[in-house]
């Protein structure tokens, strides 16, 4: 089996915390019914709506606010690790 | 098998309940009565009918959440069926459709064989065999399901511990040991054989299916609350919580309610109040197992739709 994109894999990694075995799944969904998109093609850019829609998502599975803020949190951290990983290079890139 | 399967998903679960909930009714009020229970229990005609009738209602309540658990089991299996653990769960909601089934039908299978019997004495002894075949072919089948299912979920997690497999050879030695006892008395303690039996023929074709199909149970509901400690996902095990623990609740009481029936069956001198009451509470249990696997299957459904 071919290995995972690296950003849809961490994302499904932080849900799977969540969500268990349905994590890969849900991202799916996510990605394919609202960023209409292939879940497998996502870039850093269609983070920031994606964890929208996730938070959307995951406020009708649960009442629990202080879940969906760590797993909000997660994501966004994970949502800024990509973008200062990604910089260096675009500067390197643009230099 | 596969068409049959197949033939099962078609039909409404709903429907199914309210055919074999009103044939088991009018069968048990229509058909004669049990003669054995009305002597043992002194009971006219009147009494017996109004006597089912009691038991009868509550039943049936109980009987539609056994079909309302499966049914949602069953349409959540459908949105996860390509996956590993939806083909687990399939098979346990299968073990659960044969629970469901079961109780409607082999009332019904009672109220035909006795009805036989009332006009032919002689075919007592055929009728109580059937009548534990019934019961113990579903009971098999049910938790055979429900084990192979509960099996590979647990498979793909860590194995249980030497501690508690000795806990549960334990318990299940104590409990085949007393359900032996409690049936060998009845043969050897009263001056009628109640099974109209050779000792053999009961050990044989009595005592080890009963106990084979609720050893598969137990090890099942252990299998499955196994499952759902290593399970990961916060919000996919506090639904898991109540599937294994209805589960878990569902096969104890089916084990509790068969072991007190088949056991207690032909004792006379019990109460028959204070058995119908142990009965109906290892019954209510078995309903809040149902509703507990309805509720956490609707979470878990949840989970797949958003």
């Amino acid at each position: 089996m071919a290995a995972k994109p690296d950003l849809y894999a961490r994302v499904v990694r932080i849900t799977h915390i969540y969500l268990g075995p349905a994590a890969d799944r849900f991202i799916a969904r996510q990605v394919e019914n609202h960023l209409h998109k292939e879940p497998e093609k996502i870039s850093q850019s269609d983070l920031a709506q994606l964890i929208d829609w996730i938070r959307v998502a995951v406020s009708l599975l649960t009442d629990d606010h202080e879940i969906i803020e760590e797993y909000v949190l997660e994501l966004q951290r994970l949502a800024d690790s990509h973008s200062h990983n990604r910089a260096p290079k675009r500067v390197a890139h643009e230099g | 098998m596969v068409r049959a399967a197949r033939l099962l998903k078609k039909l409404n679960a709903f429907a199914v309940y309210a055919v074999l909930a009103l044939i088991s009714l009018l069968l048990n009020l229509v058909l004669p009565p049990n003669a054995a229970t009305m002597a043992a229990y002194h009971l006219t005609k009147t009494e017996y009918h109004v006597l089912v009738l009691l038991i009868y209602l509550p039943m049936a309540a109980i009987w539609f959440t056994a079909f309302y658990g499966y049914k949602t089991l069953q349409d959540y299996t459908a949105l996860i069926k390509k996956t590993d653990e939806g083909q687990n769960f399939y098979k346990m909601s299968i073990g659960l459709v044969w629970l469901a089934w079961g109780a409607p039908l082999s009332s019904i299978s009672s109220a035909i064989l006795y009805a036989i019997v009332h006009n032919n004495v002689g075919l007592y002894t055929t009728a109580i065999i059937i009548e534990h075949y019934i019961s113990v072919v579903i009971a098999i089948v049910a938790f055979t399901y429900i084990g192979i299912g509960t099996h590979k979920l647990a498979a793909r997690n860590q194995r249980p511990t030497s501690l508690s497999i000795q806990l549960i050879m334990l318990f299940f030695t104590a409990f085949g040991v007393i359900y032996s006892f409690f049936t060998f008395n009845q043969v050897t303690g009263t001056s009628v054989n109640p099974y109209h039996l050779p000792v053999w023929i009961i050990l044989l074709t009595i005592i080890v299916p009963y106990l084979y199909a609720w050893y598969m149970g137990l090890f099942s509901a252990y299998e499955i609350l196994l499952y759902r400690q290593q399970a990961t996902g916060l919000l996919y095990k506090r639904a898991l919580t109540y599937i294994a623990s209805g589960i878990a609740a569902i096969i104890a009481s089916s084990i509790m309610v068969e072991f007190i029936t088949s056991g207690t069956k032909y004792l006379t001198r019990l109460n028959l109040n204070a058995v119908l009451l142990v009965v109906y509470i290892f019954l209510a249990i078995s309903a809040v197992g149902y509703l507990l696997v309805a509720l956490g299957t609707k979470k878990l459904k949840k989970i797949e739709e958003v």
